[in-house]
Order: C-alpha cells, then sequence, then structure tokens
C-alpha cells in the first residue's frame, strides 16, 4: 500500500501520506517539514488539526477544515491560519484519512491545479486498494 | 513557496521524532490553545445556529474579526474573550493543568504508563489496526 501512516492512534481516524514508491519522505510530511524549519507557525497548527481529526474527527470550524465536495470530488482540506493547507481525503471503509500533499497560500487558479493533482492522487489509492474479484459472483 | 527540497533536510529523522520535538515546544501550546478557543466557539455558534454577522453585531466587532477568531488569528484581550463566552451565553473558566497531571490523562487516553509519554517508541507499542466494521464508518463519506 503506498501510504504511510502519520498519526497511527487515533481513536476514530488513522491519518496516512501518500507515498511515491519507496520515498522516505512524503510530499505531506516534506511540506510540514518546510514550514518547521521556516519557522512557520502553520506547522503547529497543521500537526494539531491532524492529531485531533485522528483522534476526535475533522473539526467543525469550516476555517480549519472544509469538504471540497463540491469542486474537489471527494477532497478535503486541513487549513493553518496563515493559510497553508494539507489536501486529503477519506477513506471511511478503512476508517483512514489519507493526506495528498501541502501546499502554502494560493491564488484561486493555482489552487485548482493543486485540487487536480490531490484528485489524480485518491484515483490511484481507490485503484490501489480494490479488491479483485469481491463482487463478483 | 515552500517545496519539497525545504524539508529534505529532516530526510534522516523520524515524523514520531520531529512530532515529539515540536509537541513539546512553547509555541505548540499556544496553536493547540488558539486552535481549542476557535473550535468551542465554532461548536457554540453551530449548536445555537448563529452566524458570522449575527456574532459580530453582538460583539459590536466586523463580521471580518469573527473570520478571524475562526481561523486563530485574533489576539484578543482577556476581555474580549470574557465578552465572547458571554455573548455566547457561557463562562469561560481558564485553567492551569500541572505537566505530570497533563501527562497523566494523556497517558490514560493512550492507554500506556505516564512515562511512556512522548517516546517515539509509543507508536509501534500501541498502534493496532481498526476495525473495519464500525457502525459510524459511513459517516464521513465525500
Amino acid at each position: 500500500m503506498p501510504v504511510k501512516v502519520l498519526f497511527p492512534h487515533g481513536a476514530r481516524f488513522v491519518i496516512c501520506a501518500w507515498r511515491v514508491g519507496e520515498e522516505e519522505v512524503t510530499a505531506t510530511e516534506a511540506f510540514i517539514f518546510g514550514l518547521i524549519e521556516a519557522k512557520n507557525p502553520d506547522a503547529e497548527s497543521l500537526l494539531y488539526e491532524l492529531e485531533k481529526a485522528s483522534n476526535h474527527g475533522p473539526s467543525r470550524n469550516v476555517e480549519k477544515f472544509r469538504y471540497l465536495s463540491g469542486t474537489g470530488q471527494g477532497l478535503v482540506e486541513f487549513k493553518a491560519r496563515r493559510g497553508s493547507r494539507v489536501l486529503a481525503f477519506i477513506d471511511a471503509d478503512r476508517r483512514r484519512i489519507v493526506c495528498t500533499h501541502g501546499i502554502p497560500k494560493l491564488k484561486p487558479r493555482r489552487f485548482e491545479r493543486e485540487m487536480e493533482k490531490a484528485h489524480e492522487i485518491r484515483n490511484a489509492y481507490l485503484i490501489e486498494t480494490m479488491e479483485v474479484g469481491k463482487y463478483v459472483n | 513557496m515552500l517545496t519539497k527540497k525545504a524539508g529534505t533536510r529532516h530526510m534522516a529523522k523520524d515524523f514520531q521524532e520531529i512530532l515529539n520535538q515540536v509537541k513539546s515546544s512553547e509555541s505548540y501550546d499556544k496553536e493547540v490553545l488558539r486552535g481549542e478557543i476557535s473550535d468551542q466557539i465554532a461548536c457554540l455558534m453551530e449548536a445555537q445556529e448563529i452566524t458570522k454577522a449575527e456574532l459580530a453585531r453582538r460583539l459590536h466587532k466586523s463580521r471580518a474579526y469573527v473570520t478571524k477568531i475562526l481561523q486563530g488569528n485574533a489576539n484578543f484581550t482577556l476581555d474580549t474573550l470574557v465578552q465572547l463566552a458571554r455573548v455566547l451565553g457561557c463562562k469561560y473558566m481558564p485553567v492551569f493543568v500541572p505537566v505530570n497531571i497533563w501527562k497523566q490523562i494523556e497517558a490514560r487516553a493512550l492507554n500506556v504508563s505516564p512515562q511512556k509519554v512522548g517516546e517515539s517508541k509509543l507508536v509501534a507499542e500501541t498502534y493496532s489496526p481498526v476495525t473495519h466494521n464500525d457502525p459510524d464508518s459511513g459517516k464521513f463519506t465525500t
């Protein structure tokens, strides 16, 4: 499975990050590490939001967590207070939230491109996790 | 823009190790408090069906200020905090918790001994795969 577990022991969800091949650091981790190095408080904010989602489910505060269902086809976003975001999708069957990648504050057009990228990852994940023959008589 | 390259210096480090470092920092505690307060306000607003505009009207502030509060960006005073609690029909109750008591609370939540809270090994020790047949499982389908 091309995901790396970030928060494994949450009561509600296991938070994972999409991993390409055998890379040690996923795109989500690299983004958060970058924020830490830049001393950007968004790193702490995002880590807190992810851990909270893992333990209690996603935040009810739309300024922190938002479903992008209308435009993003099943995607969600975790927002930090200075505008950094982590795009993700929810695999309810496996009680997993899979983070695709992180993005800094962007203009709407650029954000759409990032959503397309996240959507492609979601499709790849669905193909990867599809149990072949499960519904065949 | 922060790219993947910016994080490569942490390549050798483990995510859990870095997470534990961040969680022990003062700035993380500040972010947690900001997040907790804004989430509690958001929950109260949802429960009482109060819009941002309505809260702004009650506080005699702008709607943009309410958005800032919900984002966790407003560095408001204690006076504003008390005012916020009152307009939401609540009392604000600050509690100072000693660190050792806090560790016990965390340990109870994670079902481990207090000495092990914050250890990177904790992940491997407590990890167990989640069952798939939970009644809530369909709740977050998007």
